[in-house]
């Protein structure tokens, strides 16, 4: 909190990333990459799979450390936090994963509670139960609640990822490819979703994902990946206007 | 959830149960002893013992070892502290022997408490009981063939003299001077091994703790008294000596009953002396009417026994349960006096040999004037005669069944003993066999029931080898 | 080969001592814990209990061939406690457990690792090695002991009705010999020491599933090598535990 000398640049930017370098096994998946999301604000992070669209996420909540650079979260530089003040943070956030990560040794209902019992201990049976109850009710699985993430759909299962993602209330919502490997229709359903997350709670989104389509629907900015350096960053309509045909190739409509 | 949760409890539940079960078990094993008295004893060696090691008594598992105390320097012994059951406390008395036995042949090393005599009083709680240390076989068996070696001399030489005696009826003065100079010679070598003992040689320091042996000896000391009685028609100092060894508790007081022993070996020596001289002064026939030569051949048959006793029989390892296996591979236990029930039991005794040979009472024996019997010149001959009917008789086991068919058991029992007695005798003096090799039996009045006769008045004679070949 | 072997031995060793430590400080996962005991507890109830006592037939059978030819045959009760209370319950009971637990938690943590659900687990300010692993840890380390005392007894029943149809033994006496020559330092420390059975096997199974990153193929490789490792590793610990027994409890190495 004393040295973060970047923070007052960005000046209370959601998530700010300064010059970042992240690699696996030697192979460079981000490479000084560097922009910030304003509160309130949604990104969408396109790009090709495998150029580390979900790094950046992972980066975001401190699941992976950056190998060079900053990256910061309400001006916390998250290689620095120890494990409380990693939780302080993580408690604003909410992850939506790829393949939606349901603990598939619980029910829906006690996936979404886990996080209720642990972080709130003083919340009651009752209070626990009404909350998992409404969360459901939100995306649409109120009477899902104890099935086992294996017996439902994969739209099914996105939805409970998101009801999971947003059941404390988050300030900023990580969002991995919220229509990949559904239909058409589902993945709207979900983007419906989301834009009423956005609408009704003003929440800070980075939606990664390779589907324009819905992209256009709810991003205020887009940030395209490729090769693991930032092609472009900027509002949709900005990025349209410029001539690279690369950058086109990942945000036209087709 | 909550069925979780009950399966989960029976589980705890169930191994909380078995476990405590288990401790229980164990438990009970060990502590059974609660109400233990506590007693010490000292061992020079501890046989591998262990803490812990069972003590028993009378076979009774009745406590454990709870410590042993390793000695600090040489010389000094371990100290074992011993819980025994109180339940049991009354057969631990002032004079209980402490000793270390092996379970079976390659079992665990356990203490056997031996009873204490009735006269001891009761070994107080945590007093030191006197141990016994374990034998080293070999030396036992050094020991004890050195023993019966030496008495098998000294019953030559009086056996030699005796034949003499026997031939020249009329007995002179130098045949019995010499035969009691071999008297000496037989009390003195009696001395000899009770020096052994003094000195420290085991063997016969064992048998005479040994409950058993200590029975022996005083069957031996008896023996000797009758000796001295014949010999001596009465003396009363002899006669009080020997109450006193007799009276006196074996067991336990070692020290003292030894060195009685000695002085009453001692004493013998001078009453053979005196016999000596009483036989100068009155050399003729008693007031039975016996010659002096039957007289002392009598004697030297009862001196025979008694150093017969002392050697072979009081040899008696035969009663330690180490040398069971030695004596049973000789083919029989004990062949001095053989226990007739158990003698009629046996296979000797049922199916009869063709080797038995029978002689009738009437061709053996005659009656003196106060009732008893002795062998008639013709009886030796029918002895010789039957002897003739053997292929061998040397180095192998030979048994005189008496036979008397009387009024009363008892009777009987006493008549056919000493009928077998008798033979035994004229047996042993001329044909040398050795005492541990022949064996009487008192058999009454009732001959095996195969044998053909209801009854028998007489002698039969078995040669257990011949039967074997 | 040597370096990677040792730095793997260290990887562990700290994982180990990581999950030591873990299990005192808060928070505590207790309903993770209480469902991995029963997993563990009551789901092995029935392998152990019926190996125990087939075990048990068997070893009775094939000590009484041979005690018969030395006429001791009354000592059966005694050498089958003594072997089982001593070595065959604890070991069997470890090796059991080492093929039952072992692939399920290396599997188990294998395939949480490859969906993302340790990742979303941490996402949600929950410890995931905390949940995931300490919890296993404990529930393996209480529930050896446990269930080594139901091999034992089973292995003792079995055993009596394999002696009781040839010789017709009571009950009471078979038990009555069975704990003849047992002392506690028979008992008590080998059970004990299936505790560290327990802990070794669970940690080198955590290791393996929650370290691996190599998708469904990490999840084969992850289940095969907690059970081959950790059935190596408690036959070995097992050496040093005896001696140790020893060591503590010099009469019982007669």
């Amino acid at each position: 909190m004393s040295d973060n000398g970047g923070r007052g640049s960005q000046h209370h930017a959601a998530i700010a990333f300064e010059q970042v370098d992240k690699g696996f096994n030697g192979r460079k998946v981000l490479d000084k990459v560097s922009f910030s999301v304003a509160r309130g604000e949604v990104l969408c992070i396109l790009g090709r799979s495998g150029t580390g669209k979900s790094v950046t996420l992972k980066l975001m909540i401190g699941l992976h450390n950056a190998d060079a650079g900053k990256v910061l979260v309400e001006g916390e530089d998250m290689a620095t936090l120890d494990e409380d003040g990693l939780v302080k943070v993580r408690r604003k956030m909410g992850y939506m994963f790829q393949s939606a990560a349901l603990l598939d040794s619980f029910s829906l209902s006690q996936n979404l509670a886990m996080p209720l019992h642990r972080l709130d201990p003083t919340k009651s049976p009752d209070g626990v139960r009404s909350a998992v109850a409404s969360t459901l009710r939100q995306v649409g699985l109120e009477k899902d609640g104890e099935k086992m993430p294996a017996t439902l759909s994969g739209g099914m299962q996105k939805r409970a990822g998101l009801a999971r993602a947003l059941i404390l209330r988050p300030e900023i919502l990580l969002v991995d490819e919220p229509s990949s490997g559904l239909d058409r229709i589902t993945a709207g359903e979900i983007d419906d979703l989301l834009i009423k997350v956005k609408t009704e709670r003003h929440t800070t989104m980075v939606i990664v994902t390779h589907d324009i389509h819905g992209a256009r629907k709810i991003g205020d900015k887009f940030a395209v990946l490729d090769q693991g350096r930032l092609l472009a960053f900027g509002a949709p309509k900005e990025l349209d206007g410029r001539q690279d045909s690369r950058l086109q190739q990942f945000i036209s409509e087709r | 959830m909550k069925n979780q949760n009950l399966l989960l409890g029976i589980l705890t539940t169930g191994a909380l149960a078995l476990f405590a079960a288990g401790l229980f078990l164990i438990g009970n094993q060990h502590k059974a002893f609660t109400h233990h008295v506590v007693f010490y004893t000292n061992f020079q060696n501890v046989e591998g013992l262990a803490k812990g090691a069972q003590v028993t008594v009378d076979g009774m598992i009745v406590g454990e070892v709870e410590s042993i105390q390793v000695p600090s320097g040489p010389g000094q012994k371990f100290r074992l502290k011993m819980n025994v059951d109180d339940r049991l406390h009354g057969l631990i008395r002032g004079d209980s022997l402490v000793t270390v036995e092996t379970e079976g042949l390659v079992g665990d090393k356990f203490l056997v408490i031996h009873d204490g005599s009735e006269h001891a009083s009761e070994a107080p709680a945590g007093s030191t009981l006197q141990s016994q240390e374990q034998l080293e076989m070999s030396k036992l068996l050094e020991q004890a063939q050195g023993i019966m070696k030496q008495t098998s001399t000294a019953i030559d030489e009086v056996q030699g003299n005796l034949n003499d005696l026997r031939a020249h009826l009329d007995v002179t003065l130098d045949t019995a001077t010499s035969t009691i100079r071999n008297v000496n010679g037989v009390v003195n070598n009696v001395n000899g091994v009770v020096t052994d003992v003094r000195s420290g040689k085991g063997t016969v320091g064992m048998l005479l703790e040994d409950k058993a042996t200590a029975a022996d000896v005083r069957q031996s000391v008896a023996n000797v008294r009758q000796t001295t009685a014949t010999l001596n028609g009465s003396s009363t100092r002899i006669d009080s000596l020997l109450a006193e060894v007799q009276s006196r508790q074996l067991l336990g007081k070692m020290d003292d009953t030894l060195s009685n022993t000695k002085s009453a070996t001692q004493n013998l020596n001078q009453i053979s002396q005196q016999v000596n001289t009483t036989l100068k002064s009155a050399f003729g026939e008693d007031q039975y009417g016996e010659d002096a030569g039957t007289n002392l051949e009598q004697s030297l048959t009862n001196i025979n026994q008694a150093t017969g006793n002392m050697a072979d029989d009081t040899e008696a390892l035969k009663h330690n349960f180490l040398f069971k296996g030695f004596f049973k591979h000789r083919g029989y236990d004990d062949l001095d006096d053989l226990p007739v029930e158990q003698y009629r039991a046996g296979e000797i005794f049922r199916n009869v040999p063709e080797s038995r040979q029978w002689i009738p009472a009437s061709s053996l024996f005659s009656t003196n004037a106060d009732g008893s019997e002795v062998l008639t010149t013709q009886g030796r001959h029918s002895i010789d005669a039957a002897i003739g009917q053997f292929k061998e008789i040397y180095g192998q086991p030979l048994i005189i069944e008496g036979y008397d068919p009387s009024d009363s058991e008892s009777v009987e029992l006493i008549r056919s003993r000493r009928r077998a007695v008798l033979v035994q005798t004229y047996l042993q003096l001329h044909y040398h066999l050795l005492p541990k090799n022949t064996a009487i039996v008192a058999l009454g009045s009732t001959p095996p029931t195969n044998a053909g006769k209801s009854t028998f008045d007489g002698v039969s004679l078995v040669s257990i080898g011949e039967r074997n070949k | 080969m040597v370096k990677s072997a040792l730095e793997s031995i260290g990887r562990v060793t700290s994982f180990g001592t990581r999950a030591l430590r873990d299990a005192w400080t808060p928070p505590f996962e207790w309903q993770y814990l209480l469902w991995q005991l029963c997993e563990v507890g009551v789901g092995s109830f029935l392998l152990v209990v019926a190996a125990g006592f087939a075990l048990g037939v068997v070893m009775t059978l094939h000590t009484r061939s041979t005690l018969v030819q030395f006429g001791a045959t009354a000592d059966i009760p005694s050498f089958q406690s003594l072997a089982f209370f001593n070595e065959i319950g604890p070991l069997v009971t470890g090796l059991l457990m080492a093929g039952r637990v072992g692939a399920s938690i290396g599997a188990q943590l294998a395939n949480m690792r490859a969906t993302e659900q340790i990742d979303a687990i941490e996402t949600l300010s929950v410890n995931s090695f905390k949940l995931l692993v300490v919890t296993r840890v404990i529930a393996c380390t209480v529930m050896l002991p446990v269930l080594t005392i139901f091999m034992d007894a089973s292995g003792i029943l079995g055993g009596f009705i394999s002696e009781h149809l040839v010789s017709h033994l009571s009950w009471t006496l078979y038990l009555h010999r069975a704990f003849e020559n047992l002392a506690l330092a028979n008992f008590i420390p080998p059970t004990l020491k299936t505790a560290v059975f327990g802990y070794l096997i669970a940690i080198i199974s955590c290791f393996y599933g929650y370290t691996t990153n190599e998708g469904s193929n990490g999840v084969r490789k992850a289940a095969t090598s907690s059970v081959v490792v950790s059935s190596l590793v408690i036959i070995l610990a097992d050496v040093i535990l005896v001696k140790c027994i020893f060591f503590l409890f010099p009469d019982q190495a007669l």
